[in-house]
């Protein structure tokens, strides 16, 4: 999907097939967070996390994170922390783009993106900041669900929505769905958005996601498929 | 997040008549009712409370349970203590009162850990194991 980096080449097999897979579980353990582990998230994982040799399969990582096995987790974790600021970033970006798969932010993702910045030594500044770029939206406190207050509020109110909004499969994403899958408010000049697009093509095809391996690639592709669409809606096909 | 597990004294898993009856003994907390008695509210309570736990336990073995996107967080609750039980009025926000022992029982290795403030770095406790060890088997060789 793209150059890879000729230092990375280099790594030893072995340590590259342990990062694939430490990334395919921390991004798993993201999408999986926010409920029980069912059918369609079984489907989802493995359509989008296709089991490769050498890596951990997609059931191994499953079975880790419905056991609360956190001893393979605080492994995962600890791998990706000993890489560059460079890919450390790009994981949470990942991170950040999986957990706005489904339109909304769940409080369990909330927590668990908080969780990796820190792990990762970047933080909540940089979490805040990547969050703001990659979805247009202020990355928010998470919801208390054992407050009597919060549930109130969610029963005026509905379940806050956060990020970019994700429409029927196969309609096509409107305007504002473009606008904020790039990140851009509504009254965005066509330079911010030409420079956003850019940011965001730059994040997405990288030599550093694909040394993250095959489960960071899939979701790197298909965040980069629909930053592709909302171009094409924004300024027309052809740019 | 309160973890209103543990101020009822019962588990996670805990079927809707045992949180029932676990509430009738507490009415201070009839309130919650609202939440662990419906399906759809103790579903996201639920997978909340599992997720902040596993959190909780991998902040402290990372050494992450201070940061302030964790404690400013009212997870309080979640960090990963001895005696971590907190009263029904505590709000979280730092102090770890001595109300008696945990009603939910920590997972392994709980008593490796170290009383709530003090700090003890990681290496100590196989380097005292490994000098014992040592001390052992020297008065044995003797």
């Amino acid at each position: 999907m793209s150059i890879v980096n000729s230092k990375l080449q280099g790594a030893p097999q072995a340590q590259k097939e342990k990062l694939a897979g430490s990334v395919k579980l921390l991004l798993l353990w993201v999408a999986a967070s926010d409920g029980q582990l069912d059918e369609s998230e079984l489907e989802f994982a493995a359509s989008r996390f296709p089991d490769t040799v050498g890596t951990m399969t997609t059931d191994h990582v499953l079975a880790v994170i419905r056991n609360a096995d956190l001893k393979s987790i605080e492994m995962a974790i600890r791998a990706v922390a000993e890489e560059s600021r460079e890919l450390r970033t790009a994981f949470l970006d990942l991170a950040i783009t999986m957990s706005m798969a489904d339109r909304r932010i769940a409080i369990t993702e909330n927590h668990i993106l908080r969780f990796y910045a820190d792990a990762l030594y970047l933080g909540i500044e940089v979490l805040e900041k990547r969050f703001q770029t990659i979805s247009g939206a202020a990355f928010s406190q998470p919801g208390d669900p054992g407050s009597l207050l919060w549930w109130d509020q969610v029963s005026t109110e509905g379940l806050p929505e956060q990020g970019e909004n994700d429409g029927q499969a196969g309609s096509r994403m409107t305007i504002e769905q473009a606008r904020t899958t790039l990140g851009v408010s509504l009254s965005a000049t066509p330079q911010e958005i030409d420079s956003a697009y850019e940011n965001l093509t730059a994040m997405f095809h990288s030599g550093r996601v694909e040394a993250m391996g095959e489960a960071a690639v899939a979701v790197a592709r298909e965040r980069f498929s629909r930053v592709q669409e909302a171009i094409t809606v924004l300024t027309g096909p052809g740019t | 997040m309160k973890d209103l597990y543990s101020k009822l004294g019962i588990d996670r898993s805990a079927s809707s008549e045992e949180v029932q009856a676990a509430l009738e003994l507490r009415p201070e907390l009839s309130d919650y009712a609202t939440i662990l008695l419906r399906s759809e509210q103790r579903a996201i309570y639920d997978s909340t409370h599992s997720t902040l736990k596993m959190i909780g336990e991998l902040r402290f073995r990372l050494g992450l349970d201070s940061g302030r996107s964790w404690f400013l967080q009212h997870c309080a609750d979640f960090a990963f203590r001895k005696n971590a039980a907190k009263s029904a009025q505590n709000t979280g926000k730092s102090a770890v009162t001595d109300t008696p022992a945990s009603a939910d029982p920590l997972p392994q290795q709980s008593q490796s850990v170290a009383p709530a403030p003090s700090f003890r770095p990681k290496w100590l406790v196989p380097v005292v194991l490994l000098i014992i060890g040592v001390i052992v088997v020297a008065v044995l060789l003797r």
